[in-house]
């Protein structure tokens, strides 16, 4: 299988099965539009993503290169998040910021998978949390004041239990 | 050779000479520093993101992931996140069917018709009796839905509902009216829809009439012409039908229709073959069709066989269908097909009353492509060698003599 190699925004150079980095279609867009040769030397420059986090993003792409392609309809589906694979749940138990930078990169790269499964687990730590709780996960200020918090809780409160 | 392969920045000369794909996959690991072989430190220089700052597509994609309820109590958060949460396009889907339950998930997809074979997704169980609302509060809930959906100018794609649309003066009607009208409900794609019986409104037990069942069609198709305004394009429906010849036409006018799915409205009310014929005619791009038909008993030369005739069906399923036998179809695209026989609970009669052609024998006439009969693929040769499997198949859904034991039709 030819390889490619890629580069990190700190200069790694990583060395990568190309149909393992196709699963990012920027860069299957560059290879395929560029006319960028598999043999070739050049490194393809990723500007942002440093070596630590393309690292952990070849390692998802490698576990996940005989992967199916996703279903067509998916846009329409319901969207489910308790749906991870195992390898997915335990390759994202890192550290908030690593799971943005992470989102941060699939996005830049465009691997729904990815994107999918990392924006899936920050869902997860949403889910079922009280407003307070969220603040809490997540280090945000409460920045309403007292009557506009009110406001907010009144007119999203119509679905709470009765 | 390792997956991925680490090169460190300074050895470019090296790596035009190809030394580093010759490197064993021990050396590497070696070579690694221990932070990157994990991959979970980033370089110290970087500052930690936080979810407030990551880009807004990414914000939107992850709340798509949250129930109503969810992102109602997200939106109490923060004013970032409240006016992100305001966003149309995270409100894409008015599922009606779940309000008085606990959890208020869009489980749509979930929920289906009629009843339920083997081999089928059962129904989600709704407890109807998990959070005790009374009818007010339901009829309450509805209208704060719908005017909330209003307000963020959702842009629906799915809606779905169970209300008996000509009960209360049409109120439930209204309501879907005013949703779809007062949100940017062009997408709309998908529309579930079970329009003569509310599950959850209590006020009084009234026994509908015949002529509160014909009225009630009128209500329907009133909703069906309000959908045609704002959302032409919805490609699949999941509705009762009642086969009158003007609902088949407001039918056809969603030419983007590939999926149907319709159950019963009347019982034992025949289809015409008219009615069926104009339907497939009218709709150019139907792929899938499921049928619940319960068709009425008639003896002898006067019970409707019914033909089915597309170009571009690829799918059809008449499992839920009593009574609804074919004479023959003309369909070239069909790849699965399924049909169960029923056991019939009508009068005793003899078989020969009926004359029903063998199911192999229509398709064979009728449907060359065709894959996969109940669940069985079928090998290309079907229609000349009827391996055991498919013998079997056909000896539980085909009425003919020769897959039918007896002579009684029971």
């Amino acid at each position: 299988m030819p390889n490619i190699k890629l580069q990190s925004s700190d200069g790694e150079v990583f060395d990568v099965d190309v149909d393992v980095a196709k699963q990012s279609i920027t860069i299957k867009t560059m290879l395929e539009d560029l006319g960028m040769d598999e043999d070739d030397d050049e490194a393809i420059p990723l500007p942002n993503v440093n070596s630590a986090i393309l690292g952990k993003v070849l390692e998802w792409c490698q576990f996940h290169k005989d992967d199916p392609p996703p279903p067509e309809d998916e846009e329409n589906r319901e969207k489910r998040t308790d749906d991870l694979c195992g390898f997915d749940i335990d390759f994202l138990k890192v550290d908030q910021g690593t799971l943005f930078e992470l989102i941060l990169a699939a996005n830049y790269l465009d691997i729904k998978g990815l994107l999918d499964a990392s924006c899936k687990t920050v869902a997860n730590m949403i889910k079922g949390k009280t407003p307070e709780e969220i603040r809490k996960t997540f280090n945000i200020k409460n920045d309403f004041t007292p009557a506009e918090e009110e406001q907010v809780r009144k007119e999203n409160s119509w679905c709470e239990e009765k | 050779m390792p997956p991925v392969q680490q090169v460190s920045p300074g050895s470019q000369s090296d790596m035009e000479n190809k030394l580093p794909l010759k490197r064993t996959k021990d050396d590497l690991d070696h070579m690694t520093p221990p932070e990157l072989q994990n991959g979970k430190r980033f370089k110290g220089k970087h500052k930690s993101l936080n979810f407030n700052s990551l880009p807004l597509e990414c914000q939107l994609h992850v709340f798509s992931y949250l129930t109503v309820r969810e992102k109602c109590q997200a939106s109490c958060t923060c004013k970032k996140w409240r006016d992100i949460l305001c966003s149309p396009n995270l409100w894409t889907v008015a599922d009606f069917t779940h309000l008085m339950c606990c959890e208020l998930d869009g489980l749509a997809e979930k929920v289906s018709f009629g009843r339920i074979r083997e081999n089928e997704t059962p129904l989600p169980v709704r407890n109807h009796t998990c959070c005790p609302t009374s009818s007010e509060s339901f009829t309450s809930k509805v209208s704060q839905f719908v005017n909330f959906l209003c307000d963020r100018n959702a842009q629906l794609k799915i809606l779905s509902f169970e209300f008996d649309l000509f009960e209360e003066k049409e109120m439930w009607l209204y309501q879907m009216n005013k949703l779809l009208k007062a949100t940017n409900s062009v997408g709309l794609t998908k529309v579930f829809g079970r329009w003569s019986f509310t599950p959850h409104f209590m006020i009084k037990y009234y026994r509908s009439s015949l002529d509160d069942k014909h009225t009630r069609v009128g209500s329907f198709q009133k909703l069906l012409k309000t959908l045609h305004e704002t959302s032409p394009y919805v490609q699949h429906f999941r509705i009762q039908f009642d086969w009158s010849m003007t609902s088949v036409e407001l039918l056809c006018k969603f030419q983007q229709i590939h999926t149907l799915e319709l159950s019963k409205y009347w019982v034992f009310v025949r289809t015409l073959q008219s009615a069926v014929d104009a339907l497939l005619d009218g709709l150019p791009n139907l792929k899938r069709l499921h049928l619940e038909m319960i068709s009425p008993f008639q003896l002898g030369s006067s019970h409707q066989l019914y033909t089915l005739r597309s170009a571009t069906l690829e799918e059809l399923d008449i499992r839920r269908s009593p009574g609804f036998f074919l004479l023959s179809v003309n369909l070239p695209k069909l790849r699965c097909f399924s049909s169960q026989r029923e056991t019939w609970a009508g009068p005793v009669l003899s078989r020969d009353y009926l004359n029903i052609p063998c199911l192999h024998t229509i398709l064979m006439d009728g449907a060359h492509n065709l894959a996969n009969f109940n669940g069985f693929p079928l090998g290309s040769d079907w229609r000349t060698r009827i391996c055991a499997v498919f013998e079997q198949k056909l000896k539980s859904s085909c009425y003919c003599p020769k897959h039918k034991k007896g002579n009684l039709f029971l």
